[in-house]
């Protein structure tokens, strides 16, 4: 069963043999005199095509009418005919035609989109006689011009059919078929370019087509000259020329390769900068892979440092030179020698790990650290993330007015103010703005609370009626900072002016209340020119992350006292927060979020049925985080879980007492955060499973790997097939080269999870449209596990695997599983969508947690520790 | 030049003239905007969006040409019969170049800003003149709209830019239009509020901030602005002109919302029409759900018989159906049914075309549908491949005379900015171009 699986991902080379062909494209190529074209060849090994432009060698054997240099770009010289280029990669070669037209011009038009064809008809008068330039009315048909794209086409105007000592006349047309331009003119030295308006007065800008193959680019973009957008997803002709560029890997990364179904129509495909020759077909994706610059070397260099640089110099290149060693001694012969006899005389100062250490790096001769690496105290690496003022949430604000004025408003904000904007999946967008149906809600909800909130008395009792004490001790919680002289004496003013409610209305709806500041004040220093965020800022930082509230009154008599700025003082800080019942409530954002819980399921479920469901993935992760504190691997595999009377009967448990209770699943598959019914019924269709949406919520959420989206033209209806399990439909559907490109990715998972049906129930059995029972085929495969942070690599092995257990597992030992945990919660509390430039800063965090060292509420406290935790730029 | 080929060529431009095909190469040479005969042009837009796409043979009319309310139009349109004379519906309209892509996301953010990314939609540019002088410049309702996938799952961007989340509650949408608890009976103590609200505000400017702070700030300002204008002008005073009907609200519970999602829909209309009577606003938007959603079950009793048929007496049993599964799903074949959910989005315009229909415009020239023109628009084509060619997008009402309406136009593969620079033009303003657009469509104008 594992082998039909993996024959289809991989689209297997058994039935294709093995014979290796070259191909160059494109073809029946055709250029003038003086143009340039890019050739692209490649080889066909059995099913493989793979892009050899760099391992290829050119030869124009007619040089007088085509020439080529050692890159593959062909130039028409002087003399029309048609040219051999012969190519040859290694043992393999192949002779191509090009066909030069000879000296002449080509004629450019903007074809508008409703004309079908487009001809090119022309004429000059010579001497009092008509001389038709190509052909009789309505002339010849144009060609798409490839170096322009557009709806621009091209036709050649050879020199010896035109008298060039003067002008000469076009139309163009839609083949005579009823629309056609004026009369133009064409000087002798004047632009070629022409549009429905006559002259287009420049020259074009290249841009994607309206028709072609369409290019789409993960973890890159597509540019051409002129334009600065991406253009990925975009449409372009075959034979066109892009510059491919893969982002920029951020700091500790580096660029690897393309892969994709098209990194064969790359010039380099190990370059991060290359030209695509556009090939043909619907839908053509590469995939930039980025991998992390490891330093294996870091320990055994600064031991290095430390006890021999004295006498060998920090390159190497002291007395004695360990340079070159590598041809004289192996690992165990180095290691033994210095165990033995380094440092002179010193020697039990470096034995075992350190002499080994040592003798790997010097064999390695990395005297150096790799640049570009990713250093925890660079904050060139470590680059801070941009000022902001942050707009609470609805969640935040609720909570916030709970505890600036004890009343608990959640459900009447929730119902007054305006939704929260969704980034990542999380309900903590930090780029919202404030709307004008925020400034009327706001405004009309303060006069509400402003009425609703205990009088003063109650507010401040040690203010004792005075409205200075009073604006000073509640200023302070709501703007979470002290008030300036001025902001007291307004807000002072009003309340003598307007009485107490309206104070209270105006600091209940003021920006200083509204917004999360993370402006802090400059620094400028050259080892630091960022913005160094207040003590009250940091208050407030900690408060929102782990409460979604306003800092409390310890919190804030921290920052008046300038001690939330060490890293120490503020991982107290964040263990406080944490240990604390708010951090449990205010985690459930993250919950939502990450588990998608807002999401529907259209399984016909009670509605009762589907809210236990949510509760239960909520209560499970809370238990795993903040009761057990747990490791990324109980939120994976453990068996325990949470359920109610009415859960309990849906999954078969038994069950006493009420309300929730803590259980195990003896079903050993049913484990972590996939065996619940909530992950495998939100996941699935109405009537049937749905592989694809498993699978991807597993790359999304689990995996933090992101797909392009669907190819244009693929055609996503179903096959029909009543006989077909959904399995089946799936794999048939899917069968398309452009949609294996993603595909590989997804679907293995969610076939791997075939036995659970939509309910999230266990089965052995399905049900096929025509009434047939089938039994599940549940044996799935999973690649890309250890691939760099986001990055989907098809040269991952595909591990297989049957169930939820065996997945769980996968994901859990992977690099990928604990990486993503890590940047999920990195996402969720920056609210926005992590830039590359983060990179190090995600690394650093989360490295103990990665090496599966850390709790998931040690992971939090890590978040706080970073130099570039309290810094802005 | 042959005198032959002259002839001929005279022959050929006078035919064309009389098919009137040279209006687009025409239309480019107007000075501006369209030069409208006097009180003519459009007075208001609606803008509606619906999301995924449509099965397009269930959908585009069979022919070209002219449409009356004896049409017999498709499946999906076919609700909006009866204001056929005042509708034009397009054919071979496309989004390629014009923003449409196979991203739902990608699309829904760029075909209405003329196919850029992160730059103001139609509704908004629109409404910088025709809404110039109206208290709201613009507005924008929903229904479901909260449940998105992310804020680029949205259509809508502002002057900035920025995704536009509509307001999904009739109710609120009434307080915002209305002002009702803003202003309120002691304007001079809220005006003074105000006033220390803005000084806050003006505290966070600072020299060295970078400008997506500024832009936060600046927004914000606006906002504040707009609520000092309810204030000052009292809004609540337009209250004879409100909605006479009771508003529902949005619950927490999706479900409870489903059940009266038609009321829902009923009700942001009902605000759309006072809106447009008390002149409180001459450009608004209604947004059904956002792009690749599957939040709204559309198992509702007005299309019972539509769904029994289409799902094989499916309705009322255990299936609930939902959108974006029904627009292209692997697992089951459910075009018929996603054809019911567009026909069902045509069915609740046309009941804002007749709320529209029932109100005379104040400024005379018939009803408000007869001054004004509504534009339904998607993101996608054909739903089932994301398609870009031959969107099911559609004008409604009488557009005040500026549009020759009532036909289905054949706009031969023209592109969506194209077409919505031409609606811009024929709304008289003086665009030199929109977004990706390159020259006009033929076809539009009276």
């Amino acid at each position: 069963m594992l082998a039909k699986f993996l024959c289809l991902l991989l689209l297997s080379n058994f039935a294709f043999g093995n014979e290796q062909t070259l191909k160059v494209f494109p073809p029946g190529l055709t250029v003038i005199t003086g143009e340039l074209r890019q050739l692209l060849v490649q080889k066909r090994n059995g099913r493989d095509l793979l892009g050899v432009n760099k391992q290829a060698q050119f030869q124009s054997l007619s040089p007088q009418i085509i020439s080529v240099n050692e890159r593959g770009e062909v130039r028409g010289a002087n003399i029309p005919g048609t040219a051999i280029i012969r190519v040859t990669v290694g043992d393999l070669s192949i002779d191509y035609p090009v066909t030069n037209l000879g000296v002449g011009r080509y004629i450019y038009f903007k074809k508008p989109t409703d004309w079908g064809q487009l001809n090119f008809y022309a004429w000059q008068d010579v001497g009092g006689e008509v001389i038709e330039l190509a052909g009789s009315w309505p002339g010849e048909v144009a060609e798409p011009a490839i170096e322009l794209g557009g709806t621009w086409y091209r036709y050649f105007v050879g020199r010896d059919s035109l008298d060039s000592s003067q002008n000469f006349k076009l139309i163009f047309n839609n083949g005579g078929y009823g629309s056609q331009t004026d009369d133009f003119s064409m000087a002798r030295t004047g632009l070629p370019y022409f549009d429905l308006n006559g002259s287009y007065g420049r020259v074009p800008i290249p841009g994607p087509a309206l028709d072609g193959t369409q290019i789409q680019v993960q973890g890159g973009s597509i540019n051409l000259s002129g334009s600065r957008s991406n253009l990925s997803g975009k449409l372009f002709l075959p034979g066109q020329l892009l510059d491919l560029g893969a982002d920029q890997p951020g700091p500790g990364r580096r660029f690897v390769r393309w892969e994709g179904a098209g990194a064969p129509y790359l010039l380099d495909d190990e370059s991060p900068s290359s030209l695509f020759v556009v090939g043909p077909g619907a839908s053509l994706t590469v995939f930039a892979i980025f991998d992390i610059i490891d330093d294996p070397f870091e320990d055994a260099r600064s031991d290095f440092k430390r006890l021999c640089s004295g006498c060998h110099g920090d390159d190497g290149n002291g007395r004695p030179s360990l340079r070159n060693l590598s041809s004289r001694y192996d690992l165990d012969e180095i290691t033994a020698f210095i165990d033995g006899q380094m440092p002179k005389y010193q020697a039990s100062l470096c034995t075992g790990d350190c002499a080994s250490g040592i003798g790997a790096m010097i064999l390695a001769e990395a005297f150096e650290a790799p640049e570009g690496r990713c250093e925890a105290d660079s904050l060139t690496s470590m680059l801070p993330v941009e000022r902001n003022i942050r707009l609470l949430t609805r969640v935040e604000y609720g909570n916030t007015i709970e505890d600036l004025l004890g009343l608990d408003v959640r459900s009447l904000i929730r119902e007054k103010l305006p939704e929260d904007f969704v980034v990542n999946h999380f309900q903590t967008d930090s780029s919202s703005v404030y709307t004008r149906q925020h400034a009327f809600s706001y405004f009309k909800l303060s006069q509400e609370l402003a009425s609703l909130a205990p009088k003063e008395d109650v507010l401040a009792p040690t203010c004792g009626g005075d409205s200075s004490c009073l604006v000073s001790t509640f200023g302070l919680n709501a703007f979470r900072r002290p008030l300036t002289y001025i902001e007291k004496e307004k807000y002072r003013s009003l309340y003598e002016k307007y009485g107490y409610e309206a104070m209270l209305q105006a600091f209940l709806s003021s920006p200083q209340t509204l917004y999360r500041s993370e402006l802090g004040e400059p620094q400028a220093t050259d080892e630091n020119p960022y913005y160094q965020l207040s003590d009250y800022e940091v208050a407030s930082l900690l408060s929102y992350t782990f409460w979604k509230s306003m800092p409390d009154a310890v919190a804030l008599e921290k920052a008046r006292k300038n001690q939330l700025s060490s890293p120490e003082e503020i991982a107290d800080e964040a263990r406080r927060l944490l240990q604390s019942p708010k951090a449990r409530a205010a985690f459930r954002l993250f919950w939502e979020g990450l588990f998608k819980l807002r999401k529907s399921i259209g399984a016909d479920i009670p509605v009762a049925m589907k809210s236990h469901m949510k509760e239960e993935m909520v209560r499970f992760a809370e238990y795993i985080v903040f009761d057990k504190q747990g490791r990324f691997e109980d939120l994976m595999l453990s068996q325990e879980s949470f359920v109610n009377q009415d859960l309990a009967n849906y999954y078969g448990l038994p069950f006493s007492g009420e309300g929730w209770q803590k259980v195990r699943f003896e079903d050993g598959d049913r484990v972590g955060v996939m065996g619940k019914a909530h992950f495998l019924a939100s996941n699935s269709t109405t009537i049937a499973t749905h592989p694809i949406k498993r699978g991807l919520f597993v790359r999304e959420m689990l995996l933090c790997q992101d797909f392009p989206p669907p190819p244009i033209g693929a055609e996503l209806k179903p096959v029909k097939n009543p006989s077909f399990t959904t399995r089946e439909k799936f794999e048939k559907s899917h069968r398309q080269e452009s949609c294996l490109s993603c595909h590989q990715f997804i679907d293995g998972i969610g076939f791997g999870l075939a036995s659970y049906d939509q309910f999230g129930k266990l089965r052995d059995m399905e049900r096929v449209p025509n009434g047939e029972w089938k039994p599940i085929d549940a044996s799935g495969g999973i690649g890309s596990l250890n691939s760099a942070e986001t990055v989907l690599s098809a040269n991952e092995p595909v591990e297989p695997f049957t169930g939820i257990r065996e997945l769980s597992q996968l994901i859990n030992d992977s690099k990928n599983g604990r990486a993503c945990f890590a940047r999920q919660f990195y996402r969720y509390s920056v609210g926005e969508r992590v830039a590359t430039d983060q990179s190090c800063t995600l690394r650093v965090f989360g490295e103990e947690f990665r090496g599966n060292r850390q709790s998931i509420l040690d992971l939090m406290v890590s978040f706080t520790q970073t130099i570039n935790y309290t810094l802005r730029r | 030049m042959s005198v032959k080929y002259s002839s001929e060529r005279r022959e050929f431009l006078k035919n064309i003239c009389k098919a009137g095909m040279l209006i687009p190469f025409a239309s480019q040479f107007l000075p501006g905007g369209r030069v409208m005969a006097q009180g003519q042009g459009v007075r208001r837009l609606i803008t509606i969006y619906y999301p995924n796409g449509a099965v397009l043979n269930r959908w585009h009319p069979k022919t070209i040409g002219r449409l009356s309310t004896r049409s017999n139009l498709n499946y999906a349109l076919e609700p909006l019969q009866k204001f056929a004379d005042r509708m034009i519906t397009f054919r071979n309209l496309s989004t390629k170049g014009h923003g449409g892509s196979s991203s739902h996301p990608e699309a829904a953010g760029r075909v209405l800003s003329g196919g850029g990314s992160g730059v103001e939609s139609y509704d908004v540019a629109i409404a910088r003149q025709l809404g110039a002088s109206s208290k709201l410049k613009y507005f924008h309702t929903g229904l479901f709209t909260r449940y998105n996938n992310g804020k680029d799952y949205l259509p809508f961007r502002d002057e900035n830019g920025q995704s536009i989340l509509p307001e999904d509650d009739p109710q609120k949408v009434l307080g915002l239009l209305f002002g009702s608890g803003a202003g309120g009976s002691n304007s001079k103590k809220d005006l003074q509020i105000l006033e220390v609200i803005g000084d806050d505000l003006a505290k966070l400017r600072r020299i060295d901030l970078n400008s997506s702070v500024n832009k936060k700030i600046d927004a914000h300002e606006q906002a504040l602005n707009y609520l000092e204008g309810l204030i000052s002008n009292n809004l609540s005073a337009s209250s004879s002109c409100r909605p006479l009907t009771v508003m529902p609200s949005m619950s927490e519970n999706r479900r409870e919302n489903n059940e009266k999602a038609e009321a829902l829909v009923d009700a942001q209309f009902e605000n759309i029409v006072a809106a447009f009577k008390c002149d409180l606003s001459a450009v608004a938007s209604f947004q059904f759900m956002a792009a690749q959603d599957e939040s709204l079950y559309i198992n509702f009793d007005s299309i019972k018989t539509e769904l029994d048929a289409a799902d094989g007496g499916g309705f009322g049993s255990n299936k609930k159906w939902w959108n974006q599964n029904l627009s292209h799903s692997s697992s089951h074949e459910a075009s018929g049914v996603f054809a019911v959910q567009n026909r069902w989005y045509n069915m609740m315009v046309a009941k804002l075309c007749e709320k529209m229909d029932a109100v005379a415009d104040p400024l005379g020239g018939g009803s408000l549908l007869d001054t004004s023109t509504i534009l339904v628009f998607s993101e996608n084509g054909q739903s089932a491949n994301h398609g870009m060619e031959d969107v099911a997008w559609y004008l409604m009402g009488g557009s005040n005379g500026a549009f020759d309406m009532g036909k289905v136009l054949d706009v031969r593969a023209k592109g969506s900015s194209d077409f919505l620079w031409e609606l811009g033009r024929g709304m008289g303003l003086n665009w030199s171009r929109f977004g990706n657009s390159s020259s006009g469509i033929p076809g539009l104008y009276s």
